[in-house]
């Protein structure tokens, strides 16, 4: 009888408190990749014409109405010093010239019409034409298309990347709706066809958009982002993974993970980078505990075991992320990015995960599956997108 | 006493009726796949002697945490025949076991072996392929073992759910449970050189609130995100998948590629204390990229995994008929009284030569059951008694 009283109090109470914390708890949802949102961010594009490997990218409008959607592709290629054209991912690959990481970005648009899904290869983009209701061949019965839709191809190959794409009104200002939903399928067709592929990962709109080209996304108020626009970045990114180099249970496979980083913060209007610090709490199947942590500008695409060793696998054997270390095949790693007192940047990140699997022979094929990673918490400093202004 | 419980939340729900009322339309999809939850669902498990399955549940928590978990065999009785509901139904037979996770602690199994409590972690040589020698150590074992868990039988094919505990075993919406499974195999039909392909899902995750396990058993899926007042959320009003026309060819893979697009659904609602299957009609209306809409149904009882070409006995996945290259599909349960589904995607990918690669992917959703357009009922999980 006394469980029956406290559960009736309780339900009232939160009936009471149900209609004030409505609007609180949609904004307080966090960064989603099996919803539809108003901000899509594709952490990881890779296109490379010496390895066969291109990336399908999908989005689609999953209202009943046309909507327009403004998207920055951002490059970050390295690039040698001493040979700005040539691509590089370390400095052993510049002879005497060091490994430069870049940070370009093109922005482009598109139209899509109500329950649209459309589709693109990376290094090949889709011009006008291609787009399926060009309004010259096709268009829909109400007399829709895909007007002012153009997206260009990766400015260079071999490309790595992200993408992030947000709603936008006719006029090309951000709006507050959440109508996007995207896939991003990694394919190489070098050896034995591969693929691997995951969810964009969404950020909500919080309902309300001041129209400008500055997107707050969560965090308190600071002068630049009175209100947040959009749902914040997470507080904490959770991946489970196996160590690097353990050896896969099902058939013995040898297993690696990447994580690929990206920023929740980027000045598209200044073209500019900064430094975020990310600390890494580790724990192995016995509930042992051990720590990292790692500085990366814009973007990092990483190796578990080269977060704290040397790249390359020379002494990998040495990391905490390897399984000669830990012991156990499984483990859970939990991402922080250290929040600064800076009011015109965040230090948000949105992670996802890629298993490689070798078989012990040298000239295995690598077998890959991309996931997308948990999160926890919130964090207290806004982040902020600065796109070009229209 | 469920009487009970059913006033005292309908007491909570007058509350914020009004409120309600317009939330409905915006209500948010309440299941996730990327954070914390107290029941974790992993719709394709698969143990067949082609396929297996690792599993990996991590406690998030800085408390120990218990769980109840439940394979479900959704295999036919008949695998070498069609299905059929009455001469040849899903099997939907129910295993269960208990773990405990100490706090923050990661844990794997494979579903063909489960995972004995085995301190020493001793292995004969060659008996798997994680065996060690010397000395004897099979590392696939090392770590504190959760608790016995068991193999699945031959030729399974079914979903797992994992319902978070506390030490009585009472149901407890602590939201500290999350969980990965990798399906690893190489298809039938592929070339002897093709190698042992790797697809990986998140598990899906049902979130509880406080007043999770307050009808013991039984668990209900009636609560909404920034609502409250229910006990576990609920499940979503729709499935939105975006997927390729079946049979088109991928552009990266170009000519002789293929794609196909397999899906796995398993009802929200579940009875483990009377073994009754759930079954949910679900209507599929399908967006080509020129925005022509096409449409179909099928019906789940327990589990079911199926192409896409084979759903509703009709042809309107297919790239001829579609007409484009992706299509975009809104799944929703056909009736009013239809309980919720939740699904996985599986993409695969043949080259020329044959070869196969897979892809797996979780499904977005949008909207719930029980505030839904349809929304008079909500999903029940009922759990077997503890005796």
């Amino acid at each position: 009888m006394y469980r029956v009283r406290r559960h009736l109090f309780l339900s009232g109470l939160l009936g009471i408190v149900g209609g004030a914390a409505l609007f609180a708890g949609a904004a307080a949802a966090d960064l989603t990749s099996d919803t539809p949102a108003g901000l899509l961010i594709f952490p990881k594009l890779v296109a490379n014409q010496n390895a066969s490997q291109d990336t399908i990218i999908q989005i689609t409008n999953t209202s009943n109405e046309l909507i327009r959607v403004r998207c920055n592709l951002v490059n970050a290629n390295s690039h040698c010093s001493n040979s700005p054209a040539t691509v590089c991912t370390s400095h052993s690959e510049c002879r005497g010239g060091l490994c430069l990481p870049g940070w370009q970005e093109t922005d482009f648009r598109f139209t899509l019409t109500r329950r649209q899904p459309i589709y693109w290869r990376l290094s090949e983009g889709k011009s006008q034409l291609d787009f399926p209701l060009d309004g010259l061949n096709n268009i829909t019965q109400d007399g829709q298309f895909n007007e002012f839709s153009n997206i260009p191809p990766a400015p260079e190959l071999p490309f790595i990347g992200e993408l992030k794409c947000f709603q936008v009104d006719e006029n090309e200002n951000p709006v507050a709706r959440n109508d996007l939903k995207g896939e991003a399928t990694i394919v190489v067709t070098s050896a034995q066809i591969d693929a691997e592929k995951y969810n964009a990962l969404g950020l909500p709109s919080t309902g309300q958009n001041d129209g400008n080209d500055t997107l707050c996304l969560g965090g308190a108020p600071t002068a630049e982002c009175p209100t947040a626009e959009y749902n914040g970045c997470p507080g904490v990114v959770i991946v489970d993974h196996f160590f690097d180099d353990a050896p896969e249970p099902v058939n013995g496979d040898v297993v690696r993970t990447r994580l690929t980083i990206a920023p929740c913060s980027e000045d598209f209007l200044t073209q500019t980078t900064f430094k975020t610090t990310i600390q890494f709490l580790v724990f192995n199947e016995f509930e042992q505990r051990l720590s990292t942590s790692r500085r990366i500008e814009c973007f990092e695409d990483i190796q578990l075991s080269d977060i704290d060793t040397r790249p390359g696998g020379g002494d990998n054997f040495a990391s905490i992320f390897n399984f000669a270390v830990q012991g156990t095949l499984g483990g859970q790693s939990r991402l922080r990015a250290v929040q600064t007192t800076e009011t015109n940047l965040g230090h948000g990140i949105v992670v996802v995960a890629s298993e490689r699997h070798h078989a012990a022979s040298p000239d295995s094929v690598e077998r890959t599956a991309a996931f997308n990673t948990h999160y926890d918490g919130f964090r207290n400093q806004a982040d902020i997108i600065r796109a070009p202004r229209q | 006493m469920r009487t009970v419980k059913w006033n005292a939340f309908l007491s909570g729900l007058c509350g914020f009726a009004v409120v309600l009322g317009a939330m409905a339309a915006t209500a948010s999809a309440d299941v996730t796949t990327e954070r914390g939850a107290s029941i974790l669902v992993f719709p394709k498990v698969i143990s067949d002697g082609i396929f297996d399955t690792v599993i990996q549940i991590t406690n998030t928590s800085n408390d120990v945490v218990f769980a109840r978990c439940f394979y479900v065999n959704g295999q036919l009785a008949d695998p070498t025949r069609a299905e059929h509901p009455v001469l040849n139904p899903p099997l939907c037979t129910e295993v269960d076991f208990n773990i405990r996770l100490t706090r923050q602690q990661p844990t794997h199994w494979i579903v063909s072996r489960g995972r004995p409590v085995n301190p020493s972690d001793t292995c004969a040589p060659g008996s798997v392929p994680t065996c060690v020698v010397p000395p004897g150590v099979d590392v696939n074992g090392t770590g504190i073992d959760p608790g016995a868990i068991p193999p699945v039988g031959d030729n399974f094919k079914g979903e797992l759910k994992c319902v978070e505990v506390d030490a009585s075993g009472s149901p407890l919406g602590g939201n500290h449970l999350k969980g990965e499974a990798t399906i690893k195999g190489a298809p039938v039909g592929a070339p002897a050189g093709n190698s042992v392909d790797v697809s990986k899902y998140n598990a899906i995750g049902i979130r509880g609130t406080e007043l999770a396990g307050a009808a013991g058993n039984a668990l209900f899926l009636n609560n909404v995100t920034g609502v409250g007042g229910g006990m576990y959320d609920a499940c979503p009003e729709r499935l939105i998948v975006n997927h390729f026309a079946e049979g088109v060819q991928d552009p990266v893979a170009g000519e002789g590629s293929a794609v196909q697009t397999f899906m796995t659904f398993v009802p929200c609602a579940e009875d483990f204390e009377n073994q009754i299957p759930a079954t949910v009609t679900l209507q599929f209306r399908v967006t080509n990229e020129f925005e022509t809409p096409f449409s179909t149904s099928t019906s789940i009882t327990c589990w079911k995994d199926i192409r896409l070409s084979d759903i509703g006995n009709t042809n309107i996945f297919d790239a001829s008929v579609l007409g484009s290259t992706v299509a975009t599909s809104d799944i929703t349960p056909a009736d009013i009284d239809d309980g919720g589904v939740l699904a996985v995607l599986e993409e695969w990918r043949s080259d020329g030569a044959g070869n196969f690669a897979r892809s797996a992917v979780n499904v977005h959703t949008e909207g719930n059951r029980f505030f839904g357009e349809d929304g008079t009922e909500f999903d029940r999980i009922i759990l077997p008694g503890q005796f």
